[in-house]
C-alpha cells in the first residue's frame, strides 16, 4: 500500500474520531461538570446547568434596569432577568456570568464579566487580520505537490525530515 | 480565547525564536507552528453553525467543544499533517503542534466568572484547571504586549541574519 493510500486511510480514520468526539461532547454534557463547580466551557461559550440552580452562562443584554438578557442554549432560547450585576451595562452588550437560578425564575450573578459590544467586533476584525496573515503566509510558503501528493515547502532548499 | 491575532503573534514570536535554535527551522515552519496556533480557534465554527442548530439538523448530538481540547487538537493537527509531502511531515507536525499547544496556554490564562479554565484535557477528564485570570478574550493590550514582542523579536531576527 502507497503513501497517498496509507494517509487517506489515516486521514478518515482521524476524521471519524473527531467525529466521534463531536457526537460524544453532543450526548454528555454532564460529563464536563466533573467537580461540581464550574461551568462546562467557560472559555468557549457554551452552557451549561451546574448544580439545580447554579449555571454558567453567556447572555447578551437587551434590556437595563430591570436587566434582561437572553441565553442561548443548546436547547433554547431564554429570556432572563438578572440581578445583582453592579457593572454598567448596556443593550448590545455581553456577558458571562456565573450564579444561580432562583425561585421566581431570575437569576442572581455571583460572579459577571462585561463585554462591551464594540470590543466584540474589535476581536472579530483583528482575528478576521490574523487570518488572512496566516492565509497569505500558507500560500507564500507552501504549495501543492504533485509528485509528493501534499504540501511542499515553496524554498527549494529545505532538505527532508532528520 | 484571546483574539486571533494575539495566537498567531505569539506564534509567529515562538517559531522566530526556534530558528535561532534550530537551523532547520524556516518560515514556512514558522508558518505552520502560526497555523497550529489557530487550529483549537476551529472551534468558533459555531458562530457560523452553532451546535444546537447542527444537531437539530443532523438528528444527532453535535457539539464543537472538543476542537477545543487537547484531544481535538491534536486530530485536526494531525489532519493538516497528513495533507503534508512525507518529506517534510514530521517537523510540520511538531510544529503545527507546538502552535496549537500555545494556544490552548494562553486561553489558560483567561478571566472567567467561574474562575477556571476550560476543560482542555477532555474526555480524559472534565477536569478545569484554575485559571490566574490574566486577560479577557476582548482585552486590546494583549494583543498590543504580542506585537511588539514580536517586533523586536523580528528586529533582532534580520540583526542576527545581516550579522
Amino acid at each position: 500500500m502507497g503513501d497517498r493510500a496509507r494517509r487517506a486511510i489515516l486521514i478518515g480514520l482521524l476524521l471519524t474520531a473527531q467525529a466521534g468526539l463531536i457526537v460524544y461532547a453532543g450526548t454528555t454534557p454532564g460529563a464536563v461538570r466533573e467537580g461540581g463547580l464550574l461551568a462546562a466551557l467557560p472559555a468557549v461559550g457554551e452552557y451549561d446547568l451546574l448544580a439545580e440552580d447554579e449555571l454558567a452562562v453567556q447572555a447578551d443584554v437587551i434590556a437595563v434596569d430591570p436587566l434582561v438578557a437572553v441565553i442561548t442554549t443548546p436547547q433554547s432560547r431564554e429570556r432572563v432577568r438578572i440581578r445583582g450585576v453592579a457593572a454598567s451595562v448596556a443593550a448590545g452588550d455581553r456577558i458571562r456570568l456565573y450564579g444561580e437560578r432562583q425561585a421566581d425564575g431570575t437569576i442572581r450573578a455571583r460572579s459577571v464579566i462585561l463585554v462591551a459590544s464594540e470590543r466584540l467586533w474589535y476581536t472579530y476584525a483583528v482575528s478576521a487580520v490574523a487570518l488572512c496573515w496566516v492565509a497569505y503566509r500558507a500560500v507564500r510558503g507552501w504549495r501543492v505537490d504533485r509528485a509528493a501528493a501534499g504540501l511542499s515547502p515553496r524554498r527549494q532548499d529545505e532538505g527532508p525530515d532528520a | 480565547m484571546p483574539d486571533l491575532l494575539t495566537h498567531t503573534l505569539v506564534g509567529f514570536t515562538i517559531g522566530r525564536g526556534l530558528s535561532w535554535r534550530m537551523d532547520w527551522v524556516g518560515p514556512h515552519h514558522v508558518t505552520a507552528l502560526m497555523i497550529g496556533a489557530v487550529v483549537p480557534d476551529l472551534v468558533k465554527l459555531k458562530l457560523l453553525v452553532p451546535s444546537a442548530q447542527l444537531a437539530e439538523s443532523l438528528g444527532m448530538p453535535f457539539s464543537w467543544l472538543p476542537l477545543h481540547t487537547i484531544g481535538g487538537a491534536a486530530l485536526s493537527v494531525l489532519v493538516i499533517g497528513c495533507l503534508v509531502g512525507r518529506r517534510h511531515r514530521r517537523r510540520a507536525v511538531w510544529m503545527l503542534a507546538t502552535g496549537a499547544l500555545s494556544h490552548l496556554a494562553l486561553d489558560g490564562l483567561l478571566r472567567t466568572p467561574t474562575g477556571r479554565g476550560s476543560p482542555v484535557f477532555w474526555p480524559l477528564t472534565a477536569y478545569q484547571p484554575p485559571t490566574p485570570g490574566l486577560y479577557l478574550s476582548t482585552d486590546i493590550w494583549p494583543a498590543g504586549i504580542a506585537l511588539a514582542i514580536a517586533g523586536i523579536v523580528l528586529y533582532a531576527d534580520r540583526r542576527l541574519i545581516s550579522e
